[in-house]
Order: structure tokens, then C-alpha cells, then sequence
């Protein structure tokens, strides 16, 4: 009897009634953030050209649509390219940046706030004045035009997760490599990159997404013949009804979905390894 | 087997520092510091944080730039070389091991950056690894090891690429004290086998005294006094280096007109010192004498000729397990403490009137601090 009451109590008190409810908000809170853009998977299969939800018949022809249509497969490697460029060399900027802030120096806080600024400043205002600099340049519509862009963006992202990855690591490991013999490039190279590599790959994840779905420098910069994913889903949504744009929404959420969840794995193998 | 032959180790080689100086702006680190460590010798920078020993150490190491002066190894000058081109192995506080690698990585790292073979690399890293007695943890990471073991990774991967001279930054802080004192007879035992010089940074005076030839004690970027432990711990030559290397109690003297003989400040009692004492300029001083030198006694017992005392009241007995600590009030504002070692306790109590005596020779007369010391007891 004692025993199987002892062995009770501990249940008893997993259920009690605070935790339910907290359970049940956050599942209220899940669905609320969720099913707004979980609505547009439905809308992708509808039969009718219609945005009505729900669907009343069923059809892939917008998924046939996305396919054939030149228009959106262009868009899409556009955005595929500049979004891994932007990733690229945001990470490459990003992280030099939290390892040239370590330490102490005179106007380290300045730097630290214009770092992180491009998170704060509106995205219109930052549109505004990249495009009054790129026209006279004739860097509009152009790769380099949107990669520039685009990693300004980013490099926050890298910063912030890289800085991160370097607190947490030892400060005197380089200085053991260099009385080791290996000279401070070298020391960089197999001591401190592969250290900081998770936290990079984190950062490049979000550099990533930050450009594919960058949609209001993107108006400012494309052209006819150069446009990216996201505009060419606003110009589809603003100018015909036409529910392949919900197909394509439905890809790319999809897509983000997977490399969000790929970038979770690597965070917590990165704690496992290390912790 | 002899492993030195066998590791191939050559043996240490000397290190002098001249006039080392460290300043940042207003601040000084390191002042003046001379200090030379001989082939092999085992030299411990012992001193409080701050002290100035670690920025001593690093400045050997290559970590820290000299404001001036000169380091010099086997007779040539290393200031001017990069970390990584000086040659000495060095031992982290928190052991810096690479936490990527393997046990047998972070040993290798040294031997891959000076190109060697793969199978020399092996035996050597091995070798290396039995030395410090972890030939069977070779592919554990650093995580899956505990605190002593990390210790002794890292202290095999500072001395298998051969190393002149092993730095040591107060290797065993992390560890808890059975821990700690064998690894202070491991790294002893290594310091023998291998014959390489070793420099040795600690704030634990006991580690100082049991591990080293020489200790050098730092106060405030400066060295106070270098010697063998018996000569710092018997023959202190400033009041902090006594205070700081084990208890000590001091009493505040003023000089007399007889040679060898000072008067106790406040009591007008005369303490006999050492012979070949040399009163220092000034009027005050104050004479230092270690708990266990003292005894202590009922009141009013005859005692030997020739030696000192001083009559006081037991306040409190504090038992030590090993020994046990008795103080003794004798005047308002002076306090001395009594070390008995178990099996030698003297019959007195708290309560008790005592007399405390000592013999001259195992008083010290040091230059007065420059404010008026309060005499205290036990430190």
C-alpha cells in the first residue's frame, strides 16, 4: 500500500491543473501562429481560380502551372542563387565581424549598434536609400545589385549566432595552439573554424532566408527580365487571381519548413557535442 | 625503463628574465622583475592575483609583449618571436584542450605542426599518454574525461614535442585536494623524469613549498623575496612574504641601546633575537615568528634560560585535527597564536593564564610596514 502510494504522488502532481492550462495556451498560441499560412496548402489544390476557402473542388493544375510556367521557375532560381549568394558572402562578412569585436576597444558599442542595424532601420527606408544609390551605379536589377543588398540584411543574423559560438568558447584555445607551434593562421584554421562552424551554418541558414523571402528591397531592385520568387508572387497576387501563387507559396513553406527543422538538428548537435 | 632516454628528451635549459616591466597606461603590472631559473630546476612564481605572476608567465610564453626589458632562453634573446616559434610547452589554468579532438589529437596537434612522420607521431603520442598514466584513454574526448585526466592530457600535449622549458599557469586550481596533491607529485615525478626546466605559477603556498627548488614571491607586480622554500618560509626577508607563506605572528618591536635585544612595543617586555641580527633604520620593527615555533605553558613554570616569553590568557583552543591552534590574548592589541602538533598538546585550556616561549633563533626582525602595524595574531 505505502509503496503504491509514494509511487502516485508524483503523477498526481504532473497533472494538476496549472499545467494544463498552460499546455492548452500554448497549443492556442501554436494554432493561432500556424494556421493562417497553413490555409494556403487547401487553397493550392483548389479546382476553381478562385482564392475561395474552403476549396469546393480539388485539382494540381496550379502545381502544373508553377511548373510550366517559365515566368516562376525563373523566379525561383533567381532567388535560389541570389538568396545562396547573399548567404555566402553574409556569413563570410558576419563572422569576420564577431571575431574582430571580441576584446575590448574605444567605440566597440557604435559598432556593435550599426552591426545590428540592419534589423532595426524600417526595410522601406533601407529600400528607399539602396535604390537612390544603385540606380546612378546602374546596380538595379542585377545579381550583384541583389546580393549586395541582400547580405546587409543578413549579416546580422551571422553576427549575432557567430558572436554567440565564440562566447562559448574557451578564449585561451588559440593561444594553446600557438605555444603548440601552430602559427595564427593555422591556429584559425583547426582550432577556432570548426568550433565556430555550427554557429556559422546556423547564422548562413538565417542569411538564407532573410533573402529568399525579402520581397520590399526586391520591388525596388527588379526588372523585367531579373525578378525574385516573392515579387513575382506579390505582382501574381496584385494583378490576376490566380491560385498558382498558393502552389507556390505552399513550395516555399515546405522548403523553409525543412531548413528551419535542419537547423534545429544542427544547434542540438552542437549542444550535445559540447555541453 | 629510463623514459627520459626513451622519450629522447633533452634537458632543461635556463630562462632569465631582466628588468621586466609591464605597464597598461597608469596601471603596472610587472615591475623590474629579474629573475633566472636554471637548467631543470623547478622555479615556482608564487604570489596573490594580481600579483603580477601570471602576466609574468605570459610574458615568457609570448602572450603578453613586454613594456621593456629582456627574456632571454638558453643565453639568446626570445622577445622578439611569436608564440608559436618559442618553443616552450605550456599548461592552461582551465587546460585549453581542444574540445574537437580526441585525447590523442590534442597530443598529436603539437607533433602535426612540426611535420612529423605518422608513425613517429604515434609511438611518441602514446608515449606521452603512458607517461601521465592515460595510455587507455587515447580516443575519449576532453568531455568524456574527468577534471584530473583533462589536467593530464594537457600536460602531455605540453611536453611531447619536447620542450625546453614547461610553463605551468596554476594547473591544479580546478581540482579538489586529495586530487590536487597527487597531481602535485605526479607533475614532481615528471619534472624528474624528463629533466626540463619548469616555471610554475600558483597562489597555494603549500603547493610552492612542497613542489619547487626555488619560489619566487610576487606582491604587487614585484618580486619579493626568490629562495628555497626553507629559506622563504625560515628566513622571510619582508613582512608580506612572511605573512603570505603559511601563518605567522607578528609583534611590533622598538630598538634598544643593547645589540640583539628589541622591546616589545606597548609592554616594555625585552625579546632576545638572533645573533647576527641587524637592527633596521628607523624606529619600529617588527619581529616574526611562526605558530609552531612557540610553546605554551601554565603561568608561572620555570623556564629555560636564554629564551623569551610573554604572559597572556588562552581565549580560544581551535582544533585542527592534526595539530591544534591555541590563542593567546596578551595585551589588548596583541594577539599570538600557538600551534601544537597532536601528541604534543601543552596542558593548558581556554582560560588558562600561559606563558608563551620561544627561542631567539626562531624570531625574524623585519623593516616595520610603512603604516603602524596593528599587531595581530595569526594571519
Amino acid at each position: 500500500m505505502t509503496v503504491a502510494w509514494s509511487a502516485r504522488i508524483p503523477v498526481m502532481r504532473r497533472v494538476r491543473p496549472g499545467r494544463v492550462a498552460l499546455i492548452a495556451f500554448v497549443v492556442l498560441v501554436t494554432v493561432w501562429l500556424l494556421l493562417p499560412t497553413l490555409a494556403v496548402i487547401p487553397l493550392s489544390f483548389a479546382g476553381a481560380p478562385t482564392f475561395r476557402f474552403p476549396p469546393t473542388s480539388w485539382s494540381t493544375e496550379w502545381y502544373a502551372n508553377l511548373v510550366h510556367d517559365g515566368r516562376w521557375i525563373r523566379a525561383f532560381v533567381t532567388s535560389l542563387i541570389v538568396a545562396s549568394l547573399s548567404a555566402i558572402v553574409a556569413t563570410v562578412l558576419g563572422t569576420a565581424a564577431a571575431l574582430g569585436m571580441r576584446g575590448r576597444f574605444i567605440g566597440r558599442q557604435v559598432m556593435f549598434v550599426l552591426l545590428l542595424a540592419p534589423m532595426v532601420v524600417p526595410v522601406v527606408i533601407f529600400a528607399v536609400a539602396v535604390y537612390a544609390v544603385f540606380l546612378p551605379w546602374g546596380l538595379t536589377g542585377t545579381l550583384p545589385g541583389f546580393v549586395a543588398a541582400h547580405c546587409v540584411l543578413g549579416i546580422p543574423f551571422v553576427f549575432v549566432t557567430v558572436a554567440a559560438g565564440l562566447e562559448g568558447m574557451d578564449p585561451r584555445l588559440t593561444d594553446a595552439a600557438a605555444s603548440l607551434g601552430a602559427s595564427p593562421i593555422k591556429a584559425f584554421r583547426v582550432i577556432t573554424l570548426p568550433l565556430i562552424a555550427p554557429s556559422m551554418l546556423t547564422g548562413a541558414l538565417f542569411a538564407f532566408m532573410a533573402s529568399f523571402d525579402e520581397t520590399v528591397v526586391s520591388i525596388f531592385l527588379v526588372t523585367p527580365a531579373r525578378r525574385t520568387l516573392p515579387v513575382t508572387m506579390y505582382e501574381s497576387m496584385t494583378r490576376e487571381i490566380d491560385p498558382t501563387v498558393a502552389a507556390a507559396a505552399t513550395v516555399i513553406f515546405m522548403g523553409t519548413t525543412l531548413l528551419l527543422i535542419i537547423g534545429v538538428l544542427v544547434q542540438a548537435r552542437r549542444r550535445t557535442s559540447h555541453g | 625503463m629510463d623514459s627520459r632516454l626513451h622519450m629522447g628528451i633533452r634537458s632543461g635549459v635556463a630562462l632569465e628574465l631582466e628588468a621586466l616591466h609591464k605597464r597598461y597606461g597608469d596601471y603596472v603590472a610587472v615591475e623590474s622583475v629579474d629573475l633566472r631559473a636554471d637548467p631543470g630546476e623547478f622555479l615556482t612564481l608564487l604570489g596573490p592575483s594580481g600579483s603580477g605572476k601570471t602576466t609574468t608567465l605570459n610574458m615568457i610564453a609570448g602572450f603578453v609583449t613586454p613594456s621593456s626589458g629582456r627574456i632571454q632562453l638558453d643565453g639568446g634573446k626570445i622577445d622578439h618571436l611569436p608564440p608559436h616559434k618559442r618553443n616552450i610547452g605550456m599548461v592552461f589554468q582551465h587546460y585549453a584542450l581542444f574540445p574537437h579532438m580526441t585525447a590523442f589529437e590534442n597530443v598529436a596537434f603539437p607533433l602535426k605542426q612540426r611535420k612529423c612522420g605518422g608513425a613517429e607521431i604515434r609511438t611518441r603520442v602514446l608515449e606521452a599518454l603512458e607517461l601521465v598514466g592515460l595510455g587507455d584513454r587515447a580516443h575519449s574526448y576532453p568531455r568524456q574525461l574527468s577534471g584530473g585526466q583533462q589536467q593530464r592530457v594537457a600536460l602531455a600535449r605540453a611536453i611531447v614535442f619536447r620542450p625546453s622549458l614547461l610553463l605551468m599557469d596554476e594547473p591544479l586550481g580546478a581540482l579538489d585536494r586529495q586530487l590536487r596533491e597527487h597531481m602535485q607529485m605526479e607533475i614532481k615525478r615528471i619534472h624528474v623524469e624528463l629533466g626540463i626546466t619548469f616555471v610554475y605559477v600558483t597562489h597555494d603556498q603549500e603547493e610552492a613549498l612542497t613542489m619547487s627548488d626555488r619560489v619566487a614571491i610576487f606582491n604587487n607586480g614585484r618580486i619579493e623575496q626568490v629562495g628555497t622554500a626553507s629559506d622563504v618560509y625560515d628566513r622571510p626577508r619582508t613582512l608580506f612574504a612572511a605573512e603570505f607563506l603559511g601563518e605567522s605572528n607578528s609583534l611590533s618591536v622598538a630598538r634598544t641601546c643593547q645589540p640583539g635585544i628589541a622591546v616589545v612595543a606597548g609592554l616594555d617586555v625585552p625579546v632576545r633575537l638572533p645573533e647576527d641580527t641587524q637592527m633596521p633604520a628607523g624606529d619600529g620593527a617588527t619581529v616574526v615568528i611562526r605558530p609552531e615555533r612557540l610553546r605554551a605553558m601554565p603561568a608561572g613554570l620555570e623556564r629555560s634560560p636564554g629564551t623569551n616569553a610573554l604572559r597572556g590568557v588562552v581565549q580560544r583552543v581551535v582544533y585542527l585535527g592534526s595539530a591544534r591552534r591555541v590563542d593567546v590574548e596578551v595585551s589588548p592589541w596583541i594577539h599570538l597564536s600557538v600551534r601544537e602538533q597532536s601528541g604534543m598538546w601543552s596542558p593548558v585550556q581556554k582560560g588558562d593564564a600561559v606563558d608563551i616561549g620561544w627561542h631567539p633563533g626562531d624570531s625574524v626582525l623585519l623593516e616595520q610596514r610603512t603604516a603602524p602595524a596593528i599587531v595581530t595574531g595569526a594571519a
